[in-house]
């Protein structure tokens, strides 16, 4: 929002405070400035001149010969393009070595020959306007010479842009007024009151026919005047409407707007001539109405309408209608100062997408004591323009949902204690009522009466008086404080304790990257790959056009991360920890912490990097957790598995993840010839397997007996299953058992493969005797003969 | 016979003199004194001499092969002592290596976590998916705020969102902790946007709370200004608060921290006004707090929100937001 300071000064002397001192000052206390312009003061050497001739040229195509007087007795001339240059116009001349918008310095010159050495300008041309059709055309009583910033004060002034953001919460400043308000508080200067007209009741004088059909209008005040004949706003306002980002139109449309401007009320001029009464009620289905933009516009079903006895006239709060809009010959007004809900008109205005500066104000909780004085001021400026303008009706004011006054009981002790700082009472009430808070005390308690204009939204708790205090007192001159607290000891999330201990396994051990994805699918990939993975929640309304499913594997992200990677790696590992969604059975979300990994390699088999991976996740949990993992056939195989490799992954007989390569269709697809393996573990799970405990085993102090048995198997022998066999052989001796060799091939026959184990055996009390040594020999290979392991 | 012993010992004492390395020593012993060496075959060869002979050759022979022998030997022990070979030994080559790498955000958010643990807070993280309870009624947000609408959240068909907020998780941490508590919670949050070089729809942030008796404006400006100087690792940073308006917090600040690039004389990187803006903080806003099931006559606390996706951007100059999701390890696979 614009700001001018010409505009504040009116209300709030502020003469003597230096720019850089009220930016910061604001910016601390209120809200942030985000730039400060300087206007005018770039416009130098303009003077009025009078035309003295205007002479078209042969060689001329696109402008004349102009010579002008500004007074100072010399000839000046110019080649001007103006169409509406005309001998004995008085104009802004912007004389050799002058700075006009555009232009830097004004030199003489020659166009097609003849003398330049002047420049006449628009209004645009000295900043004023945006109107740049033709000449600015002068009073002709202008004394020539007189400098343009003599002829136009107003023109000099100081724009302030305040970050729009930072005054969600502050509808009493979206006006020039309030803005003067926060000035006078924050540097102890007077605010002058607003001056308006004196309205008072005519018995002669009709009231307006206002019904509120819609209850989300609280406040409807409405006036009609006659007799208006001016049609144009003071050089004054339209300069002050420019320069804060406005164009000016005519008197009416100008002064509606400079109001809204001034305190923040938007408000609407309609023709009088259309407006026999006005209803407050709602649009119906599918109903259409034209804007005063001249478009059509289908108005969502209970938008809250302004309405006359044929139909609607305005969308409340947003924008008038093209039928009742104020016309050239239009010489009575109804002027409408209405409060709308905050809530009502921004839902319409996101429905309709319609934006206007009347829906961003009212969208901030307007105070809707603030009706009539808006008619009253307008009123006033109004006169001020034209004083002919008649009264034609009483104002007349339909307020159905007043706000309770908001007062707040606080000590200072609280103000105190919540700031960190020691105020006086006496700084407390003054910083008060400096902003129009009523303050009366009672022994330790300030009872706060809270200005309307603060009460809508912004200000109803303690905590919102420690804040007013506070901000006026100045944060940067709160003295920063330690906190004294007891020291105790913190416990550690095991979440984070396992997370970070994977990643520093993955990534330090086995030099995996660490990736981070989005949690949805991406729907092109997987088609193009040809998966279909399943989710169970999708984005209804994913601005980007994303893919809308969340994801309930990691196995597409990870595959995504292989196809990009693949590109410009032969091998690599990459993991994420991440979520997946599910959805439990009230249709809650239910989200899952997940590792998910991918190992890469152009040169490995899909066996080959099934192992390593499945080494890695049996790393992971016996790092983490000190427990040993099994492994079983999987039970649910995600699509893009290869169907025998792959494995359901167990620690203490949960199931804790899987583990599978990637089959060549969806791989080749993925990442060409480079193959790939996956696993996702289950951290949820993993993080909640107890931690084996330690327990030091001292090595046997007599001398043990290593066995070497090669057996020969039918090939489709799981390891594990021989394993488990083999350790419930029944010996008083202690034996261990660990595979050496697995051959296949040469000297074998197709279906059998030889596996080379080595067994440790001993006793804790003596070393072993040779009957012993052969008794469990021959035991255990009989055991292993009964189930068709023989040696080789 | 004793003359080629003798040339034998000359010349192995000859050669031994150069041997530069433990392997060339081994070569001539196994040459001269080994199975098939040149003085065992003549001492095998003296079995066809008669006794005489072999009384004297065996004499020199033995002469000679302790001479050998203990030259040997003190070649040997003088290469040990002198620790390997003078052999070229490129010791510029290095083995072919990958190293593993960690996500930069991973990196800025275990920094921060263990900052905070030392000061005594706890880590949480709870959901990504949550309630429209717990991402706005339960923080304060009104029934008809803006941030509602349906363009900043990512809605799901089940009527729940993806947390466009860590401050989702406030209200579950009060009612985990009880007060007085001390805690953060980072994680990944989302927000309705398209994405471009420097917006992105998925983004991590990390929200604390301390909750206390009389925690004041005060204290939160010194732990702000300590935290921030830890996490920046700069000595006499300056902050300022100004007000923000968040509707879970009361009164509200933005941070800022003055420049450090100008001094605060004003730049381009801070937008010529001398600070930049760091984070959003303020003092609990009371509905939160009961929401927590907390005293709010007896506690009061402080809550901020750092940008750990922002940070990590600064920490390692990373320009484009895109690439934190990129998946790319040409582009990510940089931070150790």
């Amino acid at each position: 929002m614009f700001i001018s300071l010409n505009w504040i000064k009116e209300f709030v002397d502020l003469d003597g405070i230096d720019i850089k001192e009220i930016e910061k000052r604001f910016t601390l206390a209120t809200a942030e400035i985000e730039g400060i312009e300087e206007k005018g003061t770039n416009i130098k050497n303009v003077v009025a001149g009078k035309i003295l001739s205007v002479e078209e040229k042969e060689n001329l195509k696109t402008t004349r010969v102009v010579k002008v007087d500004v007074g100072d007795g010399k000839e000046h001339q110019t080649c001007c393009g103006a169409p509406n240059a005309e001998a004995g116009m008085i104009v802004p001349v912007a004389v050799e070595g002058g700075t006009i918008i555009g232009l830097d310095k004004v030199t003489a010159r020659k166009t097609g020959g003849y003398d330049s050495n002047c420049i006449l300008c628009s209004a645009k041309e000295i900043g004023i306007s945006d109107d740049h059709s033709g000449l600015l055309v002068l009073p002709s009583d202008t004394k020539l010479g007189t400098d343009i910033h003599d002829i136009y004060p107003d023109m000099n002034d100081v724009i302030i842009e305040i970050d729009n953001k930072s005054l969600t919460n502050r509808p009493d400043l979206w006006g020039h007024y309030g803005i003067a308000r926060e000035f006078a508080a924050i540097f102890k200067k007077e605010l002058k009151p607003l001056e308006m007209a004196e309205i008072k009741e005519d018995k002669n004088l009709p009231n307006l026919d206002i019904k509120i059909e819609n209850d989300k209008c609280n406040r409807y005040t409405g006036i009609t005047v006659k007799n208006i004949k001016e049609n144009k706003a003071t050089d004054q306002m339209a300069i002050r409407l420019f320069y804060c980002g406005m164009r000016s139109i005519s008197l009416l449309v100008d002064l509606t707007n400079y109001l809204m401007m001034e305190v923040g009320q938007p408000m609407h001029a309609f023709d009088k001539r259309t407006m026999d009464k006005v209803i407050v009620s709602s649009s119906k289905k599918d109903e259409k109405f034209v804007t005063l933009d001249d478009e059509e516009r289908i108005l969502p079903e209970n938008t809250m309408m302004i309405c006359n006895s044929k139909g609607p006239v305005a969308i409340a709060g947003i924008m008038g209608g093209a039928n009742t809009e104020i016309k050239d010959d239009t010489d009575e007004l109804l002027l409408e100062s209405a409060n709308f809900d905050a809530g009502t008109v921004r839902k319409s205005a996101v429905k309709l997408r319609l934006r206007t500066d009347a829906s961003a104000r009212y969208e901030k909780s307007l105070d809707a004591e603030l009706t009539p004085i808006a008619i009253k001021r307008f009123i006033k400026l109004l006169k001020d323009r034209d004083n002919g303008v008649v009264i034609a009706s009483n104002l007349t004011d339909v307020y159905k949902n007043k706000r309770p006054e908001i007062s707040i009981d606080i000590t200072k002790k609280y103000i105190n204690d919540m700031a960190g700082i020691d105020y006086s009472d006496e700084f407390i009430t003054e910083c008060l009522e400096r902003l129009e808070f009523k303050v009366t005390k009672k022994d330790d308690t300030f009872h706060v009466v809270v200005p309307s204009f603060r009460a809508t939204k912004d200000i109803s708790i303690k905590s919102d008086l420690v804040e007013e205090v506070s901000r006026i007192y100045g944060y940067d001159n709160i003295i920063p404080t330690p906190i004294e607290l007891p020291i105790l000891p913190v416990s550690l999330n095991p979440v984070k304790e396992l997370n970070d201990k994977v990643k520093t396994i993955l990534t330090e051990r086995y030099d995996a990257n660490e990736v981070h994805s989005y949690v949805w699918y991406d729907n092109d990939f997987c088609r193009e790959i040809g998966i279909n993975p399943e989710s169970y929640l999708a984005i209804i309304n994913s601005e980007d056009g994303y893919s809308a499913r969340l994801r309930s594997t990691m196995y597409p992200t990870l595959l995504k991360c292989a196809s990009i990677n693949a590109k410009n790696y032969d091998e690599f590992m990459c993991y994420e920890i991440g979520s997946v969604y599910n959805l439990d059975k009230n249709k809650h979300s239910d989200e899952k912490l997940k590792l998910g990994l991918v190992l890469a390699n152009r040169n490995k088999s899909n066996e080959e990097l099934f192992y390593e991976v499945k080494n890695v996740v049996k790393n992971i949990i016996k790092r983490t957790r000190g427990i040993e993992i099994s492994v079983k056939k999987t039970e649910n195989l995600f699509e893009a598995a290869d169907k025998s490799i792959a494995c359901d992954v167990y620690a203490n007989d949960v199931k804790i993840g899987t583990i599978f390569a990637v089959n060549d269709k969806v791989a080749s697809k993925t990442s060409g010839k480079v193959k790939l393996c996956l696993a996702q573990i289950d951290m949820d799970k993993v993080v909640e397997l107890a931690e084996a405990k330690i327990t030091y085993k001292a090595p046997s102090i007599y001398q043990e007996t290593s066995l070497d048995f090669n057996f020969l198997v039918n090939k489709e022998t799981y390891l594990d299953d021989m394993i488990k066999y083999m350790n419930e052989f029944k010996s008083d001796l202690k034996y261990q058992i660990k595979l050496v060799d697995v051959y296949e091939g040469k000297g074998i026959d197709d279906d059998k493969k030889s596996m080379t184990y080595n067994v440790i055996i001993g006793r804790d009390d003596n070393t072993l005797t040779s009957e012993e040594i052969d008794g469990f020999y021959n035991g255990f290979l009989k055991q292993m003969n009964d189930k068709g392991y023989t040696l080789r | 016979m004793v003359e080629k012993i003798n040339q034998i010992e000359k010349e192995t004492l000859d050669e031994l003199s150069k041997v530069k390395s433990l392997d060339a020593l081994e070569e001539i012993r196994v040459k001269v004194m080994g199975k098939k060496g040149s003085m065992t075959e003549i001492l095998k060869s003296m079995k066809d001499l008669s006794v005489e002979e072999k009384k004297e050759v065996g004499k020199v022979a033995n002469i000679a092969k302790t001479k050998i022998s203990e030259a040997i030997d003190a070649k040997k022990e003088e290469l040990e002592n002198q620790g390997g070979s003078d052999k070229f030994f490129d010791y510029t080559y290095t083995l072919p290596e990958k190293v593993g790498t960690y996500h930069p955000i991973t990196k800025v958010q275990q920094e921060i976590e263990e900052i905070f643990q030392g000061m005594g807070f706890m880590v949480d993280y709870g959901n990504e998916v949550v309630t429209e309870f717990e991402n706005f009624t339960s923080v304060n947000v009104p029934e008809d705020h803006p941030a509602r609408d349906m363009q900043d959240t990512f809605w799901l068909d089940n009527g729940e969102l993806l947390r466009t907020q860590t401050s989702a998780q406030q209200v579950n941490v009060m009612k985990k902790y009880g007060a007085p508590f001390k805690a953060i919670v980072p994680g990944r949050t989302f927000r309705n946007e398209k994405v471009d070089a420097s917006h992105e729809n998925t983004f991590f942030q990390l929200e604390g709370m301390l909750v206390d008796e009389k925690v004041s404006v005060a204290n939160l400006i010194y732990f702000m200004r300590e935290l921030l100087s830890k996490v920046l690792d700069e000595k006499d940073l300056e902050v300022r608060l100004r007000p923000g308006f968040f509707p879970f917090v009361e009164p509200g600040f933005e941070l800022d921290m003055k420049c450090k690039l100008c001094g605060g004389k004003g730049c381009r990187t801070c937008k010529n006004s001398g600070w930049i803006e760091m984070l959003p903080c303020g003092m609990i806003h009371p509905n939160v707090l009961k929401a927590g099931g907390i005293d709010t006559e007896k506690y009061s606390g402080f809550a901020f929100g750092l940008g750990l996706t922002r940070l990590a951007m600064m920490k390692y100059g990373i320009k484009e937001i895109r690439e934190m999701n990129s998946m790319d390890i040409r582009k990510l696979g940089q931070i150790r």
